[in-house]
């Protein structure tokens, strides 16, 4: 069998390989060019140009420090300028991120969205496999939607926003709690809250691209 | 595999002032970090827009932090994670998803034209024109030096997932080096073939 790009990439960082694949790649000259080629790839990319950051950015941050704070992207400002009435769309996120698996590891609540009830409802508690698994099908469910329209409610808006900083405050206690060794029983509470804001946010991402963004 | 680049050491007595909301502090960590994270952030998002909402967001994020800092990782590391954090948020967001790629910030970057700054430049577009997951994984990974399975929990995906965007992406690198190079022997050779 023929070694794959994944093959030669995981002997180029020598990280674990089958075998017969490793036997293969040093038996072929050829194969030894193609890893010297990923790794000069590596390099350059390593060695693109630094950016200089844009001065007039630090006056918004600073600028921001000083008003408390309130200062916005360009996205964040769509995000908040739209308005207040974030009640319809607030109780989705509760009614789906409160509605999580439950100790006993009894199936979940099925979480409802404008009425409709999600295809399938949440894996148990504690089965960190599933979670991973339940999560990743979740960004790919997320990734399939449509982009998100420009002109979405500002409840809308800010119940996304809303998640999706939650999201990114788990992914780094997950990446920290991988580095240290956090025990499992913990990281899988962290990939279950992961796939309950996952969820959350597939369900109001649909509800809004079923409505056009209103 | 390579070690990444570490990012800049920050003293102790620089870190309390930030902590303490001293903005002369803070200014000087931009100063130190702004480069790091907005190179970060433009390689990965490939927009210099949204580079700049990130680095902005990123900051404003730092200093409303800095104060919960114990120094678990290096202040570098740390500040990168809440850069990469945003990049992350902007793919998922779907925003991406209706921009081009943005080739003319690339030109504007670049300071002069010599072989050596081509290849950078066809290099930037290559990596620009990859998609969008890919190019955040060949970037954590070749770049910044995550391991797949630290990028597959950041990204809510396996392991397994990381290597096989990564190896997309090196394959579709490879093309699009290839088929630039190509284009431009043909460019060179276009006049010479009218004159015949």
């Amino acid at each position: 069998m023929r070694p794959s790009t994944e093959d030669l990439l995981a002997l180029r960082d020598g990280e674990p390989l089958d075998a017969r694949a490793r036997a293969k790649i040093e038996a072929t000259p050829a194969y030894g060019c193609e890893i010297a080629r990923l790794q000069r790839m590596q390099r350059a990319l390593r060695s693109l140009q630094m950016l200089e950051a844009p001065p007039e950015v630090l006056d918004r941050v600073l600028a921001a420090e000083k008003a408390n704070g309130v200062v916005r992207s360009r996205r964040s400002w769509l995000v908040a300028g739209a308005g207040v009435a974030a009640v319809a769309t607030a109780a989705i996120a509760y009614v789906t991120t409160s509605g999580g698996p439950g100790d006993d590891g009894e199936a979940a609540p099925v979480p409802v969205v404008a009425g409709r009830e999600l295809e399938t409802p949440l894996p148990a508690a504690g089965s960190y496999g599933a979670l991973v698994e339940e999560s990743a099908r979740l960004e790919r469910l997320l990734a399939e939607l449509p982009a998100q329209s420009p002109l979405m409610t500002g409840a809308t808006a800010s119940t996304i926003a809303g998640l999706e900083d939650r999201i990114a405050f788990v992914d780094e206690q997950l990446v920290y709690g991988a580095a240290r060794k956090l025990p499992v029983p913990q990281q899988a509470a962290l990939w279950s809250d992961r796939v309950e804001l996952m969820n959350a946010l597939v369900n109001v991402r649909y509800a809004e691209a079923q409505s056009g963004g209103y | 595999m390579l070690p990444p680049k570490p990012p800049p050491k920050v003293d102790s007595v620089l870190l309390a002032r930030a902590q303490r909301g001293d903005r002369d502090a803070h200014s000087e960590l931009y100063a130190l970090f702004g480069s790091v994270v907005f190179t970060l952030a433009r390689r990965m998002l490939a927009s210099r827009a949204a580079a700049e909402d990130v680095l902005q967001d990123t900051f404003i994020e730092v200093f409303r932090k800095i104060g919960t800092y114990r120094g678990e990782a290096d202040l570098g590391f740390w500040v990168k994670r809440i850069a990469i954090n945003k990049c992350l948020m902007y793919l998922r967001s779907g925003w991406m998803s209706r921009r081009c790629v943005d080739g003319e910030d690339i030109l504007s970057e670049a300071p002069a034209r010599s072989a050596a700054v081509d290849e950078q430049i066809a290099l930037e577009r290559a990596l620009d024109a990859l998609p969008h997951m890919a190019r955040a994984v060949v970037w954590l990974h070749d770049v910044e030096g995550h391991t797949h399975k630290e990028i597959g929990a950041m990204l809510g995906y396996t392991a397994s997932f990381s290597k096989s965007q990564l190896a997309r992406a090196h394959e579709r690198l490879r093309v699009l080096l290839e088929s630039g190079e190509e284009e431009s022997e043909s460019d060179l050779c276009a006049p010479v073939l009218k004159t015949c």
